[in-house]
């Protein structure tokens, strides 16, 4: 295990890890790492209180980095954090659409069409309800079946609200996908 | 890209051992934070409860349910455990062993509850628990010959509300204090005592 | 006179800046908990616990602010804190973070900019005056006096400076090879910053509580101030900006009567009865506020002074002039 947090800083794929998003306007997954001073005034921030900090499980490398568990707490996009992170670690993104749209990429949700309502013929759209770019992120088809669209940025709102259990749509977060 | 075969080999035997996610212990009530129902994990709840914790391994997300939230003994439950792949979310196929170690300090029992095929995307186990403690319920399966041993906690039982650590620090902090507050004024001439005792 | 009983009471005062900052750092998870109630407008929604939080919190920030948001003014910790529109950050923040990513951000250099004026101009005067992890250590050491007495045998050893320099400089070059964050996992004052802010708004503390617990341990079996004195990179990094401090205590070696209580109650072992203060001292003003005779002021000048020898009101002067005192004794008398 002790090479994991060694191999953590440079080779990101390879996590064992629980699945977690980044703050919004986070560099990317490498230079968050080396960017982050663990100073936890993102969570302080936070006034949903969706930022937590990773212990020592995870590895030296990610202890007290902020994260977020969709699925726990979802991410509102109020940008608070990008303005309180003193090194850019997250960058300070202005809360207006086209602008989070363009540099938000916290992870793209996906839809299991094995465990969602919709596709189980019994319509639903709460994910679609829930998300805050609706036809821009998502949109709905027969039966109110969810389609996540290429600008979603991952924020997990659709996730959190999900009434199925495990939730049928899930953010992937964006330094989980490889290429 | 493919995995190096190094790193494929690395990772023979994964033991993972998955702290509780918030979405377990916490007291969270029926809130309306900002606009977004939470659910609640309280045992009064109306929501149904489960004690969900998920995880990423390898290839794969796994996530794993409990029901019922909090499981005493003698009292029958159940495990459903749900494999995706990372990539495409395709469900993972073959068989999974579901074994239970006792995770209490000086023991090391482990003994096979059973073996599962996917069913409708789901690996259902039940389980009955003869005692309270606290256990490790073990997911191992293989795929591509790499195996996976995925270890997820699992409380039978109540468990104690108070922290261990945070006695420990408030014990600590309390004494500091408190001794502070004894030796007073006299801590100026208990330091000069000692360093001339020092000193000799 | 006055000018003396003021410096006198500098050390209680430093206590008591020492107290406010790690009452801010209390303050500050709650005021963040408060600040998520009251944007999700879910009062109703609340526990009694909950409430009793929210309706103190209330109260507290009532005569302050009109609205809670504006409580945003004030978050963060000694590592990193944005006041108003100002962010201020630990100097070695600015080194642990420039030495991982290889790379320069000025923009968060200047954060640091008034603690290093600061630590310039008057040394080590955070590790004195506003670490939070300071507050504990001292407190430690009288705690380790108060076991004393109970016949528990204590912080015996010494050990050499030097050695938190070596930290340093070791610390920065790991970070430097391998990218990890190690300094801020190992500095006293971010990590009692975060673990307050973990054990009031999140699960609770983390590994790093048992560090710092072992360090006061350490401070109270092994070494005084142990952690500050031999391995602190914070230190270690103050220690070197205030090489040239202007701000130092110096004595005044006419009134010093070689009574060896300043040597006595500082807390990092340095010497003032021999004039030794060097770049360690923090300006803590115990040694101030001790003398007995006043001996020892501030001054502004960039050097220490050179050993002046021993007090001319302490036996060992007087023995070696005692001709020279009558003679000047005479003189006055007479002339």
């Amino acid at each position: 295990m002790l090479l994991v947090p060694l191999r953590a800083a440079h080779a990101v794929s390879q996590k064992i890890t629980r699945r977690y998003l980044r703050p919004p306007g986070s560099l990317k997954e490498v230079d968050f790492l080396t960017a982050c001073i663990r100073c936890g005034q993102c969570g302080e921030v936070c006034p949903n209180r969706c930022i937590k900090y990773f212990g020592f499980d995870e590895g030296v490398s990610m202890k007290d980095t902020p994260y977020i568990v969709p699925r726990v707490k979802a991410c509102i996009l109020c940008m608070k954090c990008g303005d309180i992170c003193p090194t850019g670690a997250i960058q300070p993104v202005q809360r207006l659409a086209e602008h989070i749209i363009a540099n938000v990429d916290m992870g793209k949700a996906r839809v299991d069409e094995n465990l969602c309502l919709s596709f189980q013929g019994k319509t639903c759209g709460v994910c679609y309800r829930a998300c805050p770019l609706p036809d821009i992120a998502i949109r709905v088809g027969m039966l109110e079946q969810p389609h996540v669209l290429d600008q979603c940025v991952g924020c997990g709102l659709c996730e959190r609200s999900c009434i199925q259990l495990p939730q049928a749509i899930k953010v992937i977060p964006a330094h989980t996908r490889l290429g | 890209m493919d995995n190096p075969p190094c790193l494929i080999t690395l990772r023979r035997i994964v033991l993972l051992s998955v702290t509780l996610s918030c979405l377990s212990y916490q007291s969270v009530f029926a809130h309306h934070v900002l606009g977004r129902p939470a659910y609640s994990l309280n045992e009064d709840s109306n929501t149904p409860p489960s004690m969900s914790v998920e995880t990423q391994v390898g290839d794969f997300f796994v996530t794993y349910m409990v029901f019922p939230a909090f499981p005493k003994a003698t009292q029958p439950g159940r495990i459903n455990l749900y494999i995706q792949g990372i990539d495409e979310g395709r469900y993972f196929n073959d068989n999974v062993t579901f074994l239970v170690i006792d995770d209490a300090f000086f023991s090391n029992r482990q003994e096979i509850i059973g073996t599962q095929n996917i069913d409708d995307g789901v690996y259902r186990q039940g389980f009955v628990f003869k005692e309270n403690g606290e256990y490790l319920i073990r997911a191992h399966f293989e795929d591509n010959e790499v195996p996976y041993d995925i270890d997820f906690p699992l409380q039978i039982g109540e468990h104690s509300p108070v922290k261990p650590l945070v006695v420990t620090v408030l014990v600590l902090l309390f004494t500091i204090v408190g001794s502070n507050l004894l030796i007073g004024k006299r801590a100026q001439l208990a330091k000069f005592r000692a360093y001339r005792k020092s000193e000799t | 006179m006055m000018k003396y009983l003021f410096m006198r009471q500098l050390n209680k005062q430093r206590l008591c800046c020492l107290s406010l900052v790690f009452l801010l750092l209390i303050y500050l998870p709650f005021a963040s908990i408060y600040q998520n109630y009251t944007a999700a407008h879910a009062y109703d929604l609340l526990n009694s616990e909950e409430k009793f939080l929210y309706d103190v919190m209330q109260t507290l920030t009532e005569p302050l602010v009109n609205d809670p948001v504006q409580l945003d003014a004030l978050k963060g910790t000694t590592w990193s804190a944005r006041i108003g529109a100002y962010k201020i950050s630990d100097p070695l923040a600015v080194v642990s973070q420039s030495s991982a990513s290889k790379s320069w951000d000025t923009s968060f250099a200047l954060t640091a900019l008034v603690p290093l004026l600061v630590s310039l101009l008057a040394g080590r005067i955070f590790c004195g005056w506003i670490c939070p992890a300071t507050l504990l250590y001292e407190l430690n050491t009288n705690f380790a006096l108060f076991l004393n007495k109970l016949g528990v045998p204590i912080h015996r050893w010494d050990f050499d400076r030097r050695l938190k320099y070596a930290v340093l400089i070791l610390g920065t070059l790991v970070t430097m090879l391998s990218g990890l964050m190690i300094l801020p996992a190992i500095y006293p004052p971010a990590i009692v910053g975060r673990e307050i802010y973990y054990v009031i708004a999140l699960d609770g503390f983390s590994i790093s509580t048992i560090f710092f617990v072992l360090t006061l341990m350490a401070d109270t079996f092994v070494a005084k101030r142990g952690f500050c004195r031999y391995l602190c990179p914070g230190g270690a990094l103050y220690s070197l900006l205030g090489r040239y401090r202007l701000l130092r205590i110096q004595r005044k070696v006419s009134i010093c009567n070689d009574c060896q209580r300043c040597d006595s109650i500082c807390e990092f072992g340095l010497h003032p009865m021999s004039d030794q203060f060097g770049q360690e001292c923090n300006n803590c003003t115990a040694c101030i506020a001790t003398c007995p005779a006043n001996s020892l002021q501030f001054h502004w000048t960039p050097v220490d002074q050179p050993y002046q020898g021993p007090g001319h009101q302490g036996r060992q002067y007087i023995a070696a002039n005692t001709e020279l005192i009558a003679t000047d004794a005479r003189r006055s008398c007479s002339g």
